[in-house]
């Protein structure tokens, strides 16, 4: 039993890094509509850039805190210059933009830092509590911690302030929103931004136990990805969930199934489970909206 | 002088053009309406005065130029705009949509007061205020986007066929409660309409639209007596 | 249904008949038979992989172009293809040549079992279904790493790659005429395949789903056919790949390869098959130059291009092709645009509709929204 819960508190410290990302993903959804595939590299960018400021002295919080603002506006200038010129365009084209932007992104991260593996200093100082049995680390903690405030920000912004009615205003019906004074355009940028800013947070907050490189996201956009299909695109509680949910099979399959899938596949199972979901419900678990249009 | 002032307005989409130099202008405090069989251009012509499609010739409001104007300058400046068929968010409550429509005013006592007159004028609005608008009726809807567009305050109002899927009391209510609208808060109207009766009643002058011209002015009363108007758009015969 | 099957004159086959289109054909395909014979073995051999790269760029042509279904996963199938061979030949002394109709069978089964569920997944889901397609891959390789080598990967003998006896040829030249010749026969299928009522079901389907289904094309016996077509394609070219390196090993097909796929065939031409000619010698050439000056130059050129490209030319370089020659053609026989000849190769090179025209009955499109300068 104990086991068992060790195996879960685990699995829930790394879920919550995919349900940040997702957070991420979910926000850029419902401003634009759109299916990011660039997010984990501009997370990984966002690590790195943060990992250069505290080289050059910054405190760590303080460097995640400002490269956080910088993602803001970098996010922004993204959503102006490169997705407003193709914002009606149908869907593949957009898929197919923001892949293009995934691999610019990768190459600069290439470019600026190189392919050599650095270490991301930890955040969180080194401690660990012991609950009958059962170890949990203060990076495990401190790192749910945040995903539910940022989480809960979000929440409040969407459901108890001007500017994110507007956002959701926009969403729903761009020309209305229009019509009611609503800058959609803006409300777009803004959605970029923010999502940029909580992908720094989870790029910055995966980076010590990934390894700074490259590539480091291409496994936890996977996980996003099916973290915000079990959850539903335009759902920020179902990214949580979904994020935890796969955190915790992803975890619990290395340990039970270990003889049969091993240590490369274990990450097979909730992809698996997953699409059972996805053929089942294809709008997530908590999605309002089936987002299959083509 | 006229608060809405359009001189030979063109518009179209692309390559087809759909307006060919329309002229006609509308008075502070009346109710107009464009009157014209479907495909004539009615949306057409409110889009444009809002800046929805590009366009060429006068759009004057309030005696400044606002040709070019986005949308939402447009609303910053008083022009209300309710768009044919689905004018509310969906995903949103009732109250949500109010408070959306009410987004560029910062006066929250006189936003609240303005959801109590509403609630009153719609009372079914003021009973599913916390449910997402998508649930509602087709009737609740459009009032919910006539609402929505008040709570703006607008010098002018525009309305795109607010009577297109009601059922015909339902659109009786509505139009007998714009004519409140209008007595109460003194609001400028522009409705489009193919529903040519109910229209004239309210309005106090009338245009007909005919494949992007406007072929016939005048008072409401004036074009509702005319005999191809009659013919053509109220379905009856020639007035003895 | 009707308008979306209308021919199109800008987007004509670059390579379809006029006498231009004939002669450049003729000067390409002696091209093709002289190359080898004159240069080096090494580019012989880089000239087989654009021809591999090629067959597998035509692969996401007839899914993504033709049909409309995204796959961001063919290098799982490619890299199946890649595996059957080695296996096959390394381990039970198959003949290589043997071995490319089985792994185009595997891709195939495997296809259609990918294309079931796709099925119930458009846009943005399918692209990640396939995406995580393509990130499995590499880890069931490594899974079953006594079968296949895993990381450390697997060498083929080169013995058991010669070329046979009768052909004459050396090595190298055989491996790029089997290319060449692979490549001509799944062209050839495909723009038969792509003609006639099956091609119209095939674009059909892209253009609007639900005129599709009116006019009575069962909708997923052809698309999860096509995904299996597609998908032992991509083997076919998986199983050439083995033959001319040799080698293969789990990190040989990253899920970068699938996304590089892809952008092969966009950038050669995602509605003209011959376009993926130019996406193979895209995609083995380019990073051959790019990767010289710095690593990561690949990717970025890779990714500025598929944007500028979707948002400037979505057509690709074919279409850039075609309206080139036929300038060049309405130079040399004075005619003026649209006379006549623009009623070739249809279901071939045409382009998908604007949903805009769709949505307002419009019945007159033009042109594939923003295909054509103004
Ligand atoms: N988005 C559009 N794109 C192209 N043509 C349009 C579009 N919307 C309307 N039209 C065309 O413009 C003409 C006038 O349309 P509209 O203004 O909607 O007429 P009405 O509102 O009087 O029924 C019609 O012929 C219609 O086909
Ligand atoms: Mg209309």
């Amino acid at each position: 039993m104990t086991y068992f819960l060790q195996q879960v508190v685990d699995g829930v410290s790394t879920g919550v890094i995919y349900a940040l990302l997702g957070l991420a993903m979910v926000l850029i959804f419902r401003a634009t509509g759109i299916i990011n595939f660039a997010q984990g590299e501009l997370a990984t960018i966002a690590a790195f850039f943060a990992w250069q400021l505290n080289l050059w002295g910054l405190p760590i919080w303080l460097a995640i805190a400002a490269t956080a603002v910088i993602g803001f506006g970098a996010g922004a200038a993204i959503e102006r210059v490169v997705i407003r010129p193709v914002a009606n365009k149908d869907h593949f084209t957009l898929i197919m933009v923001t892949l293009g932007l995934f691999m610019i992104t990768n190459a600069v991260t290439g470019l600026v830092w190189g392919y050599t593996i650095q270490a991301f200093p930890d955040p969180f100082p080194v401690a660990a509590w012991t609950v009958h049995g059962v170890s949990l680390s203060l990076a495990s903690v401190g790192t749910i911690v945040i995903v539910c405030v940022v989480g809960f920000l979000l929440y409040q912004l969407f459901h108890r302030t001007r500017l994110g009615l507007g956002m959701r205003a926009a969403i729903s019906n761009p020309e209305s929103a229009r019509l009611s004074g609503i800058d959609v355009g803006r409300m777009q940028m803004i959605g970029w931004g923010l999502a940029a800013m909580v992908g720094t947070l989870a790029g910055a907050l995966a980076a010590p136990k990934l390894f700074l490189e490259p590539n480091m996201m291409l496994g936890v956009l996977t996980y996003a990805f099916a973290a915000v299909i079990v959850g539903g695109l335009d759902s920020p509680l179902g990214a949580v969930v979904g994020g935890l949910a796969i955190g915790v099979t992803e975890n619990l399959a290395g340990a039970y199934l270990y003889d049969f899938v091993g240590n490369d596949l274990k990450i097979a199972v909730p992809l698996a489970l997953v699409f059972g979901i996805l053929l089942v419900r294809p709008q997530g678990l908590f999605g309002r909206r089936a987002v299959a249009r083509a | 002088m006229s608060l809405l002032e359009v001189t030979d307005l063109m518009a179209g989409y692309g390559p087809a053009k759909v307006l060919h130099g329309m002229t006609f202008a509308v008075d502070e405090g009346e109710i107009a309406t464009i009157l014209g069989a479907n495909g004539a251009g009615k949306t057409t012509t409110l889009r444009a005065i809002c800046g929805m499609v590009a366009t060429s010739g006068g759009i004057r409001f309030d005696g400044r130029s606002v040709r070019g104007l986005a949308p939402a300058r447009m609303a910053r400046l008083g022009v209300a705009h309710v768009p044919q068929g689905r004018g509310t968010f969906a995903g949103l409550t009732v109250r949500e949509n109010l408070l959306a429509g009410a987004y560029t005013r910062r006066d929250r006592a006189g936003v609240a007061a303005d959801i109590d007159r509403i609630s009153q004028w719609f009372p079914r609005l003021a009973e599913r205020r916390d449910q997402p608008a998508g649930s509602l009726s087709g009737g609740e809807q459009q009032m919910l986007a006539v609402s929505r567009a008040l709570l703006l305050r607008p010098r002018l109002l525009l309305l795109d066929e607010p009577s297109l899927g009601l059922a015909p009391l339902v659109t009786q209510s509505l139009f007998g409660t714009l004519t409140d609208i209008h007595n109460q808060m003194g609001t400028t109207m522009l409705i489009v309409e193919q529903n040519a009766g109910l229209a004239l009643r309210i309005a106090h002058r009338a245009f007909v639209l005919e494949a992007g011209r406007i072929v016939r002015a005048g008072d409401a009363a004036s074009v509702a007596a005319d005999d191809s108007v009659r013919r053509a758009y109220l379905g009856l015969g020639d007035s003895r | 249904m009707r308008i979306s099957l209308r021919e199109r004159g800008t987007s004509v086959s670059p390579f379809a008949t006029s006498p231009l289109r004939t002669a450049m054909m003729g000067v390409l395909a002696l091209a093709a038979v002289v190359l080898p014979f004159v240069l080096s073995s090494f580019v012989t051999f880089q000239l087989s992989m654009a021809l591999i790269y090629a067959i597998a760029a035509l692969s996401i042509v007839l899914l993504t172009g033709m049909n409309g279904q995204i796959a961001l996963g063919h290098g799982a199938f490619f890299g199946l293809g890649a595996y059957t061979t080695a296996i096959l030949v390394q381990n039970h002394g198959w003949h290589f040549l043997l071995t490319m109709p089985v792994g185009a069978l595997l891709c195939f089964v495997l296809g259609v079992l990918i294309g079931i569920p796709a099925l119930r997944l458009r846009g943005a889901y399918l692209a990640v279904l396939t995406l995580s397609v393509a990130f499995l891959f590499p880890l069931v390789i490594k899974r079953f790493n006594d079968f296949t080598g895993g990381s450390s990967g697997m060498t083929i003998s080169q013995d058991l790659l010669d070329a046979p006896e009768w052909s004459g040829l050396s090595r190298d030249r055989f491996h790029y005429f089997l290319a060449l010749l692979v490549l001509m026969v799944l062209l050839v299928l495909t723009r038969n395949l792509l003609r006639g009522r099956t091609g119209r079901a095939i674009v059909g389907i892209r253009d609007n789903e639900i005129a599709a289904i009116t006019v009575g094309i069962h909708l997923p016996t052809v698309k999860t056919i096509t995904f299996g077509i597609s998908a032992a394609f991509a083997g076919v070219a998986g199983c050439l790949y083995t033959v001319t390196i040799a080698f293969v090993s789990s990190d040989a097909f990253p899920v970068q390869m699938s996304i590089n796929f892809l952008i092969g065939a966009v950038v050669g031409g995602l509605y003209n098959i011959y376009g993926s000619i130019i996406g193979g010698l895209v995609l083995e050439f380019l990073p051959q130059y790019s990767q010289s000056l710095s690593p990561s130059l690949t990717a970025f050129v890779y990714g500025a291009a598929l944007i500028v490209i979707l948002l400037v030319m979505p057509g690709g370089a074919a279409a850039l092709i075609g309206k080139a020659l036929d300038g060049v053609g309405r130079l040399v026989s004075g005619r003026r645009p649209g006379s006549g000849e623009s009623t070739v190769a249809v279901p071939v090179s045409s382009e998908p509709i604007s949903s805009e025209s769709i949505r307002s009955g419009d019945d007159d499109p033009v042109a594939p929204a923003g295909s054509s300068p103004p």
